[in-house]
């Protein structure tokens, strides 16, 4: 696959999202949360990058010389406009790491995982997430950014698989309100 | 009044040279934080950008009147929402019994709002999300003026792993005020609270928030 295909299918793959907020999988997306910050992390400290914040554009931090084609980030942009303004500065680093993970030349350190899968599968649980006051807001949940670096040495998520994630919400929603959250509550 | 909306957007940015902080500005600095920040959250997770453009927007009295030009908001709504998110310190838990006073933490993408809607460049998208913003804003100094916190720091507010979690027992100002992302139903969630909002509708120029506080501290038994 070339990366303007990769950038191509990655602009699919966010065009497609539902973003109606629903609270009722804010325990999985916080799990999701806490992997890309762990991912993050780890490629930050491989490759110097000095972001304050966890949000950043990874690909130009390893090697800028790749980009995506400006004119399919500015399309996807107007698709997600429902996501809201975090959406929006998150999701062409998205389309940015496409183009450079499927660049001849680019060899993944085995130590590393692709950062924004759990973004991706966070966003396509549906709804989104947006910031406010240094935390990552997920209705009923939230995750503080401050200390996302630390977060490097954590033990990575245990599984990707719908089941369990579906598992995380419900253990989460029964602990916190005593029944299951809907989509619509 | 094309010349006087020509006036004010020219005015808009350019005009502000004197509420511009400079880098090295210490003057509301916190010397009991590690970095010395004026921030919550100590330095860690917000961009200098942010931050210079949260200090600039602090002493930018005069982007009320744009601002609400602009969006069409009452102008004491828009005031009550500077003040809020950029002018006023606030108690913020960061943990079970544990508070921070500081600044909102800043975010370039509210930074970014707020200088579109004081310069007239928003979307209506975008002007619609800045309603929201803005009615979130405003409301929740008022929740606190009533003696709410404005999150709680008790510690069933946070789950095991130490993350803010909603607590029906545990209402805070933020909590209350409306969900600025679910503009279609801003107050569904007071239900979590045993608050009925049945019927409750935001005026168009958001000049009916302090009524829809009275109602709300009503229900609390306030």
């Amino acid at each position: 696959m070339t990366p303007d295909e990769a950038v191509q299918e990655m602009a699919e793959r966010l065009s497609a999202i539902d973003w109606e907020r629903r609270g009722d999988q804010a325990w999985s997306k916080a799990a999701l949360v806490k992997e890309y910050f762990r991912r993050a992390a780890r490629w930050a400290a491989t490759y110097g990058c000095d972001s304050p914040v966890p949000f950043f554009d990874i690909a130009a931090c390893v090697d800028s010389a790749v980009r995506a084609d400006q004119r399919v980030v500015d399309d996807v942009l107007e698709k997600v406009d429902a996501g809201g303004r975090n959406v929006a500065r998150i999701v062409p680093f998205i389309l940015q790491w496409a183009a450079l993970s499927a660049s001849a030349g680019i060899e993944i350190p085995a130590d590393l995982q692709d950062p924004f899968e759990p973004l991706l599968l966070l966003f396509e649980r549906g709804g989104g997430f947006h910031i406010e006051n240094g935390e990552v807001n997920l209705e009923w949940k939230s995750v503080r950014m401050a200390g996302w670096r630390d977060r490097a040495d954590d033990p990575p998520i245990a599984s990707f698989a719908t089941d369990v994630l579906d598992e995380i919400d419900r253990a989460g929603s029964i602990a916190q309100f005593g029944y299951v959250m809907g989509p619509s509550d | 009044m094309v010349d006087a909306e020509d006036s004010v957007a020219g005015v808009a940015r350019t005009g502000r040279a004197g509420s511009v902080v400079q880098d090295g500005y210490v003057g509301e600095f916190r010397p009991d934080l590690p970095h010395g920040t004026d921030f919550v959250d100590s330095g860690d997770g917000f961009t200098k950008r942010a931050a210079d453009a949260y200090r600039r927007i602090r002493e930018s009295a005069d982007d009320t009147a744009l601002v609400a030009m602009n969006t069409g908001i009452d102008p004491t709504v828009i005031e009550g929402m500077r003040q809020n998110l950029f002018v006023q310190q606030h108690d913020i838990p960061v943990g079970p019994h544990r508070v921070e006073r500081g600044y909102f933490t800043p975010d370039d993408d509210v930074a970014d709002l707020w200088d579109g809607a004081a310069r007239g460049t928003l979307s209506p998208n975008k002007v619609a999300e800045f309603r929201s913003l803005a009615a979130h804003e405003y409301v929740e100094p008022r929740f606190m003026e009533a003696g709410l916190p404005y999150r709680s720091a008790h510690p069933d507010s946070f789950d095991t792993e130490g993350d803010r979690i909603l607590h029906p027992d545990h209402p805070g100002a933020h909590d209350l005020a409306p969900n600025e992302w679910r503009p279609e139903a801003p107050f569904q969630h007071w239900r979590l609270f045993g608050l009925d909002s049945s019927g409750l509708v935001m005026a168009p120029d958001l000049s009916n928030l302090d009524e829809i506080v009275i109602i709300a501290l009503r229900g609390l038994g306030r």
